[in-house]
């Protein structure tokens, strides 16, 4: 990044550090002050906004019926990440793209294994509800990849998919005739997205809407969907949520993807540094246990709230 | 000044305001839709002089309820109506009776389902407001729309997980329990007069019960209307509609208890459909067919379902297999395994002669006739699959849903053998049948008390629903017509068979006439006059209109005179509607849901107010009018050098009918200019004409007469003639084709996306096959069908010299084959398909007749700003408007060619019965056979244009490779008839016992007498 800081800033930021001394007077696993709200645009099919310290951003996730290709599959998941000028003044153009496709490649690695759910199956092998995640950084102060996964998360929580129903075409009374080819007179299959599994017997043409004033179904694992957290390696020590010069600061930082039930689900590692094996098991041990916190409070939050609007915590 | 305060609103109000829902486009993909809404408390309740809402702002509008409501005999203080949409949908006849007098309040959430059910009925729920308006301010009744949903109190969110009827059903109560209290608190409390109630109705069994528990007063229909005045009357209209769509609902109330339940322990007669979404399925996946439903005209128990996926017809036999569909509907056809195919019957099946035993009430004592039906198909089938042309064989199907009905109200005359023989006389509610007077319909079973009274009548009657356990539809009495047979009845009759709009013109119309009225003319010429900008002055010009006798709407004239330079200057004349007739205003847009004027024999239902019509547009002689003129430069060999086309004033120098213009021109002794610009007309007009035929133009037949009455007074036909054609009938159809092409191709050069154009496809070969194959085995004729010029060439070879009318028939046979000609929109369809089939033109359009027909009022506007007159106004200029008002106007064409027909038919009934009493027993008339069928022979008397057909009772031996019967004559040997024989019938006309309908019957007596086989 262009963004420079003198050897003096850093030595002394660095040295305070190592002292478990931050500049703001928190301790290295102090979170700044999070924010998150969910439903924030009401066309979206999910949406929400993060905040952590002045580090904001805007997701929001679109469904749209998409045709599967020739072998079946297809891209469940589209992914982008635009960042503001005004969040990175100090860029040009050229770097603000390049800094936009590398979150968004990394939100895609991340995001695709997750959202490939059969929730998101219309018809299968025929038609399926395609999740594009758009997230806009408008501003940054350190920590973009836990505020953007914080908000990725707040709205895949707050997706709703529409209920359909699949058109089935099928001769009452088990016609002999006419359903040759057919699997045996199947029994009537209401293909939803909910029995998707019984919806496998193929036959579905064509999908209906159950109700339209209806808001849909929340996704089945959303509680259990993970969080990022990057812990800043700073040997011996790690830290949580660097601003921006506590960033450039860590030699290496390690992006944890946790799932509130404990289960680290991706390592991402930013930085060139060596990461000596003692020192990345404690790591990934305290940063486990710091993700489940973390994922539970939001999950407590989010439920409680109606899935509307959280308050900032910690 | 209106002060306008927009307030920020509080982010809690936000689940009020916003509605979202999805909606699937027709492509497939999914919307999420977002609705903000802004709820007020300034929404007034529509009571009159109510003291709670006197001072909220209503622009416009007067409140239309009574105060002290309407009178009903539950509720001594008076009430409002409030109809759950239900109640509409399935009641609407009731809402509209003359004699329903009760003020209703209409809700905006029903007005929406309605709108969202059912377009036709939501168009008679608008006018049902409209006329409720209206008559609230005379004291009776009354109808007022409440805006519910935008109003504070009464608008309802959606809670989790509620169906939108559910919600919907809650927002009505809602709104009943709100108007109750705001009607009982704009009384003073301690007021002599009684706040009157309002009373929701509903047949939702749920619905009742949950208001009771939140007590708001709510009836059923049938408890509701037992309560009114006039409630015989009242019930009769009533549908008999068991409330099954929300929940099982079961009002004890005595009537319709009898009617009710007996599905039960009844043997299904049909086949229950399929579910809806199984049958969407088959038809998206191909594998069911959808289309509409056309009955055959020979034989009820066979129909057609016209699949645009198959290309073909499929062929639907028997009533199993029709299964309840009526004509009309878009049904859902499961095709047969190829080997079981059929041909379509060659045998005549009239439903009143079979089913006349059958007994309305419901016994189902239906047995006999199925009986009959089985024994009969079992035969033919083993008849059609023996030996069947495998080129007749069509795709053979049966209907195994309906994906729409498009029942409507039927006209019907009451079987009088139908009715118990007990109860001629009585009051009693009884059933009885309707048969429609379309012969292709099934009869309606029907529950009245006024059977007796009805009797005779023509009634209108609605189908409400068909149950697989019974063998008719079940319908309701709407009104009576009037006496069969009396002009009237069968006026309207015929006018609501064929769906022609015929209600007076109403204010708001009337207020875009001119406000001179009569007294409009031409303004003075002179400079700065709106009138006259950009017109040429053509009064001086010597012009005349040539029409039809008695001809009022007089919308075209001619002139024409040799230019100095040896070439002619013709013109044509076309009234200019489009100044009188705006775009989009209500004059504009009743003009384009009528579509055109219907011409019956007797009246003629105008398309413009007959202001226009005939005086302000009709271009009459001796007085300036306004015209658009098309003026071409033509060579004396009528080849076209220039066109212009300008706006003008004309004066017209006479009306002449084409006899008269005839005359004049053949006599030689008038040398005036107008007798000679006749002639150079007329010499013009017979280039033109032989250029079109050589271009390959069709001549063809239909068999046109006129009723000549004795005076328009008496109305009795007195007799029957085929219409004339002399020179002076060509010589204006010619020139006004070239008009029309002329304009055809300048407006779609200028607006190639929207230009309203006029096109007759080629017809398809199938279509003639069967014409062919008789012509050549009958008369080795053939006919080739490549082109229309090599059509109009072998048919101009179809002569038979011992037959002098055989072409005509022909000819008359060969326009039955082709397709009808239709408007569209030049961007719609490719360029390759603009052409004119009939007329050999590659482009057309319809010009000429701007008083009579929308798509010529169009047309003209197009090509005024096609010549920069006027600009275009915005909506033509929008392909999906043209296409829909083209849409349109394509069907009432098409109702309005059928009516005339029909009304025709009607007079040369009755005429034939007229001249059959004067002459004593039956008139005798030449005919033609056109087809054959195993039981009989359809006839065509062409000097009447007379289609008919003839029985026998008896075996005959029937032949349909050849087209012909074989019938045994007194004398032992046989008589064969053939297709395109010559035959003598005697033509009566005799009047159904039972239903009083007028038929006409056809008996042959030579070359033998039908009447005793």
């Amino acid at each position: 990044m262009a963004y420079q800081l003198s050897k003096a800033e850093s030595s002394y930021t660095a040295s305070g550090l190592l002292l478990s001394q931050r500049l703001d007077g928190r301790s290295l696993l102090d979170y700044r002050p999070i924010t998150v709200e969910a439903g924030v645009a009401p066309t979206a099919n999910g949406s929400a906004r993060a905040r952590i310290g002045d580090t904001e951003v805007v997701v929001a996730v679109k469904l749209d019926v998409k045709k599967m290709g020739e072998d079946g599959e297809g891209g469940r998941c589209v992914c982008s990440v635009e960042c503001s000028p005004s969040a990175y003044p100090q860029l040009d153009r050229d770097s603000l793209s390049d800094l936009s496709a590398d979150l968004s490649t990394l939100l895609s690695t991340y995001l695709t294994p997750i959202v490939s759910t059969p929730e998101l199956l219309i018809i299968p092998s025929q038609l399926y509800w395609q999740a594009s995640v758009d997230a806009l950084v408008l501003s940054s102060s350190g920590n973009v990849h836990d505020t953007l996964f914080a908000a990725v998360r707040a709205a895949l929580w707050d997706l709703r998919v529409p209920r359909t129903r699949g058109v089935v075409y099928e001769v009452p009374g088990g016609g002999d005739d006419v359903a040759m080819g057919e699997d045996g007179g199947s029994s009537v299959e209401k293909a939803g997205v909910l029995d998707h599994m019984r919806g496998m017997k193929r036959g579905a043409v064509d999908f209906d809407l159950v109700d339209g004033a209806d808001d849909g179904t929340p996704l089945e694992g959303r509680s259990d969907l993970p969080v990022c957290v990057t812990l800043n390696l700073l040997s011996p020590v790690f830290y949580l949520d660097a601003t921006i010069p506590e960033e450039l600061c860590a030699p290496t930082r390690l992006l944890l993807f946790i799932r509130p039930s404990g289960t680290l689900c991706g390592i991402h590692k930013l930085g060139e540094a060596e990461l000596p094996p003692a020192e990345l098991k404690e790591a990934l041990q305290e940063g486990v246990r710091l993700g489940k916190e973390l994922g539970g409070a939001m999950n407590a939050r989010m439920g409680g709230m109606g899935g509307k609007r959280m308050g900032p915590f910690s | 000044m209106v002060e306008i305060t927009i307030r920020k609103r509080p982010a809690e109000e936000e689940l009020h305001a916003q509605r979202k829902f999805f909606r699937k486009t027709r492509r497939g993909r999914v919307i999420k839709v977002l609705r903000e809404r802004y709820l007020r408390t300034d929404i007034g309740c529509g009571v009159a002089h109510c003291t709670l809402c006197s001072h909220l702002p209503a622009p416009d509008q007067q409140p239309a309820l009574p105060r002290t409501g309407t009178p009903h005999a539950h509720f001594p203080a008076g009430h409002h109506l409030l109809p759950d949409t239900n109640a509409f949908l399935h009641q609407m006849d009731l809402f509209e009776h003359p004699d329903f007098a009760a003020s209703v309040i209409v809700l905006q959430t029903v007005v929406e389902e309605v709108r969202h059910r059912s377009l036709p009925l939501w168009n008679r729920l608008k006018n049902l407001v409209r006329n409720g308006g209206e008559q609230g301010a005379e004291g009776a009744g009354g109808a007022w729309v409440f805006w519910n949903e935008f109003r504070e109190e009464t608008a309802v969110v959606r809670e989790e997980g509620e169906g939108p009827n559910d919600l919907n059903d809650r927002a009505i109560r809602n709104a009943a329990s709100w108007y109750n209290a705001h009607v009982a608190s704009s009384f003073p409390a301690r007021a002599s007069v009684r706040a009157p109630t309002v009373v929701l109705l509903t047949d939702d069994a749920a619905s009742l019960s949950l208001a009771s528990k939140a007590q708001i007063p709510a009836m059923s229909v049938r408890a509701y209307v037992a309560g009114l005045p006039h409630a015989q009357d009242l019930g009769d209209v009533l549908a008999a509609y068991a409330s099954t769509s929300r929940g099982e609902a079961e009002e004890g109330q005595g009537a319709g208890q009898s009617g009710r339940g007996r599905g039960g322990g009844r043997k299904a007669l049909y086949d229950e459909y399929w579910p809806a979404g199984t049958v969407e399925a088959g038809v998206k996946s191909g594998r069911l067919f959808q289309g509409f439903f056309n009955p055959s005209q020979y034989n009820y128990l066979e129909g057609f379902v016209n699949s645009q996926a198959l290309g073909r017809p499929i062929l639907v036999i028997g009533r199993a297999d029709l299964n309840r569909a009526v004509s009309g509907d878009i049904v859902a056809v499961e095709l047969y395994p190829e080997s079981q195919w059929k041909a379509p019957g060659d045998e005549v099946v009239d439903q009143e002669q079979t089913l006349a035993n059958d007994d309305a009430s419901g016994s189902e004592d239906e047995a006999a006739e199925t009986e009959r039906r089985v024994a009969l198909r079992e035969l033919r089938d083993a008849r059609d699959t023996a030996r069947r042309h495998p080129l007749e064989r069509h795709p053979t199907g049966r209907v195994v849903g309906v994906v729409k009905r498009n029942w409507r109200a039927y006209v019907c005359h009451l079987d009088a053998a139908s009715l118990a023989s007990s109860a001629r006389t009585a009051q009693a509610q009884q059933t009885v049948f309707a048969t429609p007077v379309a012969a292709n319909l099934p009869r309606i079973r029907l529950r009245t008390r006024q059977a007796p009274q009805l009797v005779g009548q023509k009634i209108v009657v609605s189908i409400d629903r068909w149950d697989v356990t019974s063998r008719y539809p079940e319908g309701h009495f709407v009104r009576a017509l009037g006496k069969a047979e009396s002009k009237e009845a069968e006026q309207e009759s015929l006018l609501l068979e064929y769906e022609v709009p015929y209600r007076a013109f109403g204010r708001a119309i009337l207020d875009c006439l001119p406000k001179e009225g009569e007294d409009w003319v031409v303004p003075p010429k002179e400079a700065g006059s709106v009138v006259w900008r950009d017109r040429e002055d053509l009064r001086d010009t010597i012009i005349c209109s040539i029409d039809p006798p008695g001809c009022q709407d007089i919308d075209d004239a001619l002139h024409a005179f040799p230019l100095p330079n040896g070439n002619i200057q013709a013109g044509v004349h076309i009234a200019d509607v489009s100044h009188f007739v705006l775009p989009e205003n209500a004059m504009d847009s009743e003009a384009a849901a009528r579509g055109t004027t219907v011409y019956l024999v007797d009246k003629r239902i105008d398309m413009l107010p007959s202001l226009l019509g005939t005086n302000l547009c009709s271009l009459r002689p001796f007085v300036e009018r306004l015209a658009f003129s098309v003026i071409w430069e033509l060579t004396p060999d009528a080849k076209i050098v220039n066109v212009r086309f300008t706006k003008s004033v004309i004066a017209s120098k006479a009306a002449f009918t084409y006899k008269e213009a005839q005359t004049r021109k053949d006599d030689l002794k008038q040398k005036d200019p107008l007798t000679e610009s006749i002639r150079l007309l007329n010499s013009l007009a017979q280039k033109l004409r032989a250029g079109r035929m050589a271009a390959g133009a069709l001549n063809l037949a239909s068999p046109e007469v006129r009723i000549q009455m004795e005076s328009p007074e008496s109305s009795d036909p007195i007799d029957v003639e085929q219409k004339e054609l002399l020179e002076t009938n060509s010589l204006v159809e010619e020139f006004m084709l070239l008009a029309n092409i002329s304009v055809a191709a300048k407006i779609q050069e200028t607006f190639p996306q929207t230009a309203v154009l006029r096109r007759h496809m080629p017809p398809p070969a199938s279509n003639f096959e069967m014409l062919q194959d008789v012509l050549m085995k009958r008369k080795s004729m053939s006919l080739d069908i490549s082109s229309s010029g090599a059509l109009a060439a072998s048919l101009d070879k179809c002569v038979d010299s011992a037959e002098p009318s055989f072409n005509i028939l022909v000819r008359i046979m060969a326009t039955r084959c082709m397709r009808p000609a239709e408007y569209f929109c030049a961007g719609s369809v490719s360029r390759e398909t603009f052409g004119h089939y009939g007329l050999a033109s590659p482009i057309y359009t319809h010009f000429t007749s701007p008083i009579r027909r929308y798509a010529d009022v169009l047309v003209h506007r197009q090509l005024a700003a096609a010549i920069d007159y006027t600009p275009l106004h915005a909506s033509l200029h929008s392909r999906q408007h043209m296409e829909r008002i083209l849409n349109v106007v394509n069907r009432r064409h098409r109702m309005a060619q059928m009516a005339s027909r029909a009304s025709i038919e009607f007079y040369v009934a009755l005429s034939l019965k007229g001249r059959a009493e004067r002459e004593g027993g039956g008139v005798r008339e030449k005919a033609f056979i056109i087809r054959a069928f195993r039981n009989g022979v359809a006839v065509f008397v062409s000097k009447l244009g007379l289609e008919g057909l003839v029985t026998f009772k008896r075996e005959i031996s029937f032949d349909p490779e050849v087209y012909s019967v074989k019938v045994p004559s007194p004398t032992g040997e046989q008589v064969a008839l053939s297709v395109f024989d010559e035959v003598d019938v005697e033509i009566s006309v005799e009047k159904d016992v039972n239903t009083q309908r007028g038929k006409v019957k056809m008996v042959l007596v030579h070359p033998i007498d039908s009447r005793s086989l």
